[in-house]
């Protein structure tokens, strides 16, 4: 299995698996609650300057500046 | 099924995540017959309506929207305390049926609390076009909960929804269970629970509070409370809550497998729109071009409705002038019709505002603009949600200070609190459009948006400056779910937009109304003075205040006008015109200001300006000091805005005094 990357790392188009959630228990609270958590599948929509727009489970969120930093993704070949 | 009670009605409670057509559905089962006041002793908007249901009316309340029992922010507080308390009769859970996982974890945790919740199925439409099949029934079968597909804005479906609302729900299919680490915890945080005296469901409040639910424990007793952190202490907490989110999502992937059919993944109709509106150069051109477009509109579609009003009160003015004389008429005349009449005028505008701003929130564009923004925010010290609570100041600010409450970092709030008030709300308008009108007729239209601006730039200089003094530190990154793009309702919108007219008609009706009373009586008294003279009563008041605002090029009027601005931004217009004694003059407000030598263009725009910076209203003071919880805070922000604007007013003054005079 490849390294695990930020999140951030990923391009537009590209998608991986959560492997681990850094940052405080209740970011990390409140993005299981969304369904970021541990194992889900996510998928990178748009990039900005630094915050994305990403899928999971057929949801759509976006992840302010750093946010993507913290969550930790296995990247799809 | 149990008869209709009349001593008490039937209690329906709408729950569900953000932007999963609860609204929609609770305005479909409520219509008209809707209240929208207060949660006790919160800010939170609480929406309850009255459905009719075979002939007995049924209750509904909106809750806020959550996405967990485990509330992280003061709106879904509110709505899971709700839930606990046990109010409702019956829970309605709407279901986004295109996004079944996410939304059924929210499920989990209502049967978690032993809740029997009625599934609504909505956006099925949607699920159909993304190709996702789900079998009703079986979902049904699965959660043992009725499940109901609606179609809100066509009323489909409503009626065996309301049905199996009103009718038991059989028992419990679907039980959650947790390892033997977790069980045992919570077994023991049971045990101490047991102990306490508490309403509601203790097995409840022992997964949540092993679920890391800190909120809970404000809830018990002391001498409980430092067991429970003894106990809690000893646990492995990150370990748990990661064990019980794996758990229930592998319960929801179970079951999601089970009741659907995904095909893979495309792109789709959000996502291509997304492409463009969210690119990362096009995407804030796009942001600048719609907000321009809003501006343009708000004018150019009001000013035919607008010419309508004034055309109705110069009649009625008119008329006045005719028939009655004396104090009265003076009253009617100088005082009623010439202030509040000032005032009305400006109702379109204000309509048509509401109604832009309602379309972009509905059609999902609103959110994206925190994407779009983020960068941009982040440069000024805050963080791209807060550009949301600073778009609808441009509505009002009240509703826009409370909006901050979705930004959960405390210092970004703060400041996001703190610089709303420069963002200028649609009640400073009429006083933009009145001058900038007069004073400058040929480019009204740019004076205006300079002046949006002038807020604008003033907002992010502050925020750089609180950021940089009083709540150092980074802003925090945010999650904002992007709804799926949609055509706004027609109806939603424009009920929007009627409501907040109406809020305006009254205001216009009972604040106004009164300021104008008392200005009027100042003006006519003592009796025998030339009405509105220096030697009236609110001459005599002016006089004595001339000297602070003399600086800026303000004569007495206007300081008596910025005075009583205080209370509502529109008063100032509506006390210069009866401070004017407009009400018979044909020439109307505008007429009289063109030819007083006190005015001219540039201390008309140093007023719009002053009138821009300072405090927006007594409305915003509470809204400010209940939501930062901090008298000196408000009294700072009071301040603040008053210094700037005297500053800017100066600024113009002597500068613009120097070049045109």
């Amino acid at each position: 299995m490849a390294a695990s990357v930020p999140l951030m790392m990923l391009r537009p188009g590209s998608s991986g698996r959560i492997c681990d959630v850094r940052g405080c228990r209740c970011t990390c609270r409140r993005l299981s609650d969304m369904g970021l958590c541990p194992n889900a599948q996510v998928e990178v929509m748009e990039e900005g300057h630094g915050s994305l727009i990403v899928k999971v489970n057929g949801s759509r969120y976006a992840l302010g500046r750093g946010m993507a930093a913290k969550i930790m993704v296995n990247e799809d070949a | 099924m149990k008869m209709p009670d009349n001593e008490k009605q039937f209690r329906v409670a709408l729950v569900g995540n953000p932007n999963v057509g609860k609204s929609t559905l609770f305005n479909a089962l409520t219509g008209m017959k809707q209240h929208v006041g207060n949660w006790p002793g919160v800010t939170v908007e609480k929406k309850v309506g009255v459905s009719r249901q075979r002939g007995r009316d049924i209750e509904v309340v909106d809750l806020p929207g959550m996405y967990s029992t485990i509330p992280y922010s003061l709106d879904e507080k509110v709505a899971r305390d709700f839930l606990r308390s046990g109010d409702s009769d019956a829970v309605i859970h709407v279901v986004d049926a295109s996004n079944l996982e996410r939304n059924l974890y929210l499920t989990l945790q209502l049967l978690e609390m032993g809740l029997r919740p009625i599934i609504a199925l909505s956006m099925v439409d949607l699920a159909q076009e993304q190709g996702i099949l789900l079998d009703v029934e079986k979902l049904s079968s699965s959660l043992g909960l009725p499940v109901v597909p609606i179609n809100a804005s066509r009323k489909e479906g409503l009626d065996r929804l309301m049905a199996a609302a009103l009718s038991p729900v059989g028992p419990e299919v679907l039980a959650v269970d947790y390892d033997k680490d977790v069980s045992r915890d919570v077994a023991v945080i049971r045990s101490i629970l047991e102990d306490a005296e508490l309403e509601g469901n203790r097995e409840w409040m022992a997964r949540n509070i092993v679920a890391g639910d800190v909120t809970l424990l404000d809830d018990v007793p002391t001498d409980i409370r430092s067991k429970l952190d003894d106990a809690l202490s000893s646990m492995a907490a990150e370990d748990n809550e990661l064990s019980m989110v794996d758990r229930r999502y592998a319960i929801i992937s179970d079951l999601a497998a089970e009741v659907q059919e995904r095909p893979p993944r495309r792109r789709s109709r959000s996502d291509r729109i997304d492409r463009v509106v969210t690119h990362k150069y096009l995407g804030i051109p796009i942001f600048l071009t719609i907000m321009w477009a809003m501006f343009q509109l708000t004018f150019v579609m009001a000013e035919p409705f607008m010419a309508l009003i004034e055309m109705g009160f110069e009649g009625l003015a008119e008329f006045v002038g005719e028939n009655v004389g004396g104090t009265l008429g003076s009253f009617l005349g100088d005082g009623i019709i010439a202030g509040v009449g000032s005032v009305l005028v400006f109702l379109p505008n204000i309509m048509i505002l509401f109604l832009l701003l309602a379309i972009m929130e509905e059609s999902g564009y609103l959110a994206r603009a925190a994407f779009v923004m983020d960068k941009v925010m982040h440069a000024i010290g805050l963080q791209g949600k807060s550009i949301i609570p600073m778009l609808m100041g441009f509505g009002c600010n009240v509703p826009a200070i409370m909006a901050t409450r979705t930004i959960d970092d405390d210092k970004d709030r703060l400041i996001s609190i703190l610089i709303n008030p420069f963002m200028s709300c649609s009640a400073r308008l009429p006083v933009y459009i009145l001058l900038a009108g007069i004073f400058f007729p040929s480019n009204a239209g740019t004076v205006v948006f300079a002046l949006y601006l002038l807020g604008i730039l003033v907002g992010i200089g502050s925020a750089k400056l609180f950021r940089s003094t009083l709540f150092k530190g980074e802003p925090t990154p945010f999650i904002m779910e992007l709804p799926c793009y949609k055509t706004p309702s027609a109806l939603a919108s424009l009920q929007k937009m009627l409501d907040k007219g109406w809020v305006f008609v009254r205001k216009a009706g009972s604040v106004i109304l009164l300021a104008v009373v008392i200005l009027w009586v100042l003006s006519y008294f003592p009796s025998g003075v030339e009405y509105a003279s220096e030697d009236s009563y609110i001459g005599m008041l002016g006089m004595l205040i001339a000297p602070l605002v003399a600086p800026l090029g303000f004569d007495w009027k206007i300081a008596v006008a910025l005075i009583f601005g205080f209370i509502a931004k529109e008063v100032v217009i509506g006390a210069l015109g009866t401070l004017y004694g407009v009400g018979d003059d044909s020439e109307g407000l505008s007429g009289q200001l063109e030819g007083d030598p006190a005015w001219n263009q540039v201390n008309a725009l140093g007023l719009m300006a002053f009138v821009l910076l300072y405090t927006p209203c007594v409305a915003a003071i509470g809204a400010i000091r209940h939501e930062t919880g901090s008298n000196r805070l408000t009294l700072f922000s009071v301040v603040y805005g008053l210094a700037v604007a005297w500053l800017a007013a100066f600024l113009i003054w002597t500068i613009g005094g120097a070049l045109v005079l």
